[in-house]
């Protein structure tokens, strides 16, 4: 079973779902997912809770059996291996540490189940705690380490085996922030030093963006879009996902033309700048989604886009964030420096509001 | 004992994060309101239980005058050490009976729901119930010369003649296992439901098979119940009394029922005293030899 190391081919994807559903009674958990990784690939698989990305990796890691579909690991059919069979490395939600065992028992615990022997078992261990920066900390045991020193511990025992694919089910969703930012980078090092394969579940879609090669977005156990941050944060293929990554307005606005050369879109009556390449066939209701950042203010009076009122500035550190009442249309967010000019703003002023055509996105509205 | 046994479900308890408030709680009163709050009970107590037994006690030491003799009796007396040896043979086959029947109840106790899980926690808890006179005459029925498991042997053709199977140490052994069986499967349960079960997982995810990841994990941490559930089921069985008298016979004589012999029929009280002296300290070093062996165990797990 360790052989699956050595004929990782150039073509074989480290991980394949195909087809795979996984249903409880009448709810369906995970809805006919189908997604290649590729070795040294790091996915994050992002969604609400409830979403199914749990399931997905409960499948792949063996403790839940798909109700249809095939899972291979380095193109290896593990559908129906047992969890102590597939050779992956997990690292748990709550890290799972043994807490009878000290940290270097736990962290041996994989290669004394493969029949490694003691001295190549504490060279081994050594060798992890030292990448892991717990060097010195093999006696202790699980208890008296701190939460993110758990964490360490829970990623050395799932990389000491070396397997070909780690799986990470929100390992760092007990710490807090600071420490959580600084161990998003150890394990991204981690992995670029180790070229080790990872699935990565977590429900900060920020976390993702910034760890992922490769973002697969689920919702309601469907996949909805999966691909690089930078295109899933600027071409989000539904509303869904423009609205789960990062931040986004929404407002409703009406197709009243096209012709050869694009369409014409309104905002409350008035005509915005859009440059779609979605194929909008008919005039009607839609939703014209755009990110604070690219909101441009204009202060005065409206010439044209969209004229509105300022309500408030919120003040974010590095950022300014400015709320805009639009006529006839709600409440808008414009994201610009801390330091733009735009700062002296006041309650009440007039301001104009636009944006660059390619930054807005049409999404159907709901029910139509 | 008891104070042993729920001590240590307690700190388990207490280690679980949902359960912190009841150690919140504890100062809330000042010194004095404490001690108006345990003064009730510790008086009752006082009168009605220490009282007692230290002036039932004492009289294996002062009676007729200021003596030992009755220890020297009771150690010079062959069968009384017997019996002694006997009760704590006794004693201990029916902790590792109920260790052997009980840990695997407690284990299928964590690993069902709905219906079965209902059906097995009465099975358990029925017993309890009901009281331990009740299930000694039920063996009686059971094992007699005319009872139930004779005449089904006999109708099977195992047997021609009926087995002498009641007033034997066998007897004793299988309803006091059957009585003190609750006692092993409660606690065991207990520490095992408290096992969070993504260990076993992260076991089985290393590469252990089913029987890998029992021993690795489950079995170890679950030990604390197990010990428990023993030193209990021990210090009980020492002084067992309704089971042995009815289901023994004379020639199976424990300690508990030698005491009452020696107290009601022959009006030895000094002896009888003596004997229940004996019995007290075994029962507390084997509680506190335990506890000992519990409190290393817990300083070598978490340090």
């Amino acid at each position: 079973m360790d052989s699956v190391n050595g004929n990782r081919a150039v073509n074989v994807p480290a991980v394949s779902f195909q087809h795979v559903s996984r249903r409880f009674g009448s709810v369906t958990a995970v809805d006919d997912v189908t997604i290649d990784v590729a070795p040294g690939e790091f996915l994050s698989l992002v969604g609400p809770s409830g979403s199914g990305k749990t399931t997905l990796l409960m499948m792949l890691a063996g403790f839940e059996q798909p109700s249809a579909g095939r899972l291979a690991v380095s193109g290896r059919d593990v559908t129906d291996l047992a969890p102590n069979h597939r050779n992956i490395g997990m690292v748990f939600q709550k890290y799972a540490l043994f807490p009878h065992r000290t940290v270097a028992d736990n962290i041996a615990f994989p290669l004394r189940m493969r029949g490694i022997g003691r001295s190549e078992r504490e060279q081994r261990v050594a060798e992890v705690l030292a990448m892991v920066k717990l060097d010195g900390y093999g006696q202790r045991m699980p208890a008296q380490l701190s939460g993110g020193q758990q964490q360490r511990v829970a990623l050395a025992r799932a990389i000491v085996f070396e397997p070909p694919v780690i799986l990470m089910d929100e390992p760092l969703g007990a710490l807090d922030k600071k420490l959580r930012q600084h161990m998003q980078i150890e394990i991204k090092e981690l992995q670029a030093r180790l070229k080790a394969t990872v699935i990565y579940v977590t429900h900060d879609q920020e976390e993702a963006l910034t760890m992922s090669d490769r973002v697969a977005i689920l919702d309601h156990g469907k996949l909805v879009q999966s691909g690089g941050p930078r295109e899933l944060y600027e071409a989000p293929a539904t509303a869904f996902v423009a609205d789960f990554l990062g931040d986004m307005n929404f407002l409703p606005a009406e197709i009243t033309g096209m012709d050869e050369r694009g369409i014409e879109v309104t905002v409350g009556g008035r005509r915005v700048p859009v440059a779609t390449s979605g194929c909008w066939k008919d005039k009607g209701a839609v939703r014209l989604a755009v990110r604070p950042e690219h909101v441009t203010v204009l202060p005065g009076p409206a010439g044209q886009g969209l004229s509105g009122m300022v309500d408030r500035l919120v003040f974010q550190g590095s950022n300014l964030t400015i709320l805009v009442s639009v006529d006839r249309v709600g409440q808008l967010r414009a994201q610009v420096e801390a330091q733009s000019p735009l700062a002296s703003l006041a309650t009440g002023d007039p301001v104009a509001i636009t944006w660059a055509p390619e930054r807005a996105h049409l999404f159907p509205r709901a029910g139509s | 004992m008891s104070a042993l046994t729920s001590a240590d479900i307690g700190q388990d308890r207490s280690a679980r994060p949902g359960t912190a408030d009841a150690s919140e709680g504890r100062g809330r009163f000042g010194r004095v309101a404490s001690l108006l709050l345990i003064a009730p009970l510790g008086l009752l107590l006082a009168a009605v239980f220490f009282l007692p037994i230290v002036n039932f006690l004492s009289r294996s030491f002062i009676e007729p005058q200021l003596t030992l003799s009755h220890y020297a009796e009771l150690f010079g007396e062959p069968l009384y050490l017997r019996i002694l040896l006997r009760t704590m043979w006794i004693a201990l086959a029916t902790t590792a009976l109920t260790l052997v029947l009980g840990y695997p109840v407690a284990l299928l106790m964590t690993r069902i729901n709905g219906v079965a899980a209902a059906v097995v926690s009465l099975c358990v808890i029925i017993p309890l119930w009901t009281s331990v006179l009740v299930r000694s005459y039920a063996w009686i029925v059971l094992l007699q010369r005319n009872g139930l498991v004779n005449q089904s042997l006999q109708h099977l053709g195992i047997i021609d003649q009926p087995l002498t199977l009641l007033h034997t140490d066998g007897a004793v052994l299988v309803a006091m296992t059957q009585v003190l069986l609750p006692f092993m499967v409660l606690p065991v349960y207990a520490t095992l439901r408290n096992i969070p079960p993504e260990l076993t997982r992260a076991a089985r995810n290393l590469g252990a098979g089913r029987l890998r990841a029992f021993l690795a994990v489950t079995l170890p941490l679950s030990l604390p119940g197990a010990a428990a559930g023993a030193v209990m089921i021990f210090v009980l069985a020492l002084g067992f009394y309704i089971t042995p008298a009815l289901v023994g016979g004379p020639r199976t004589l424990m300690i508990a029922t030698l005491i009452s012999q020696q107290a009601t029929e022959l009006s030895n009280w000094p002896l009888a005293a003596a004997l229940s002296f004996v019995l007290l300290v075994l029962s507390l070093g084997v509680t506190m030899a335990f506890k000992r062996l519990l409190g290393v165990d817990r300083m070598v797990h978490h340090g």
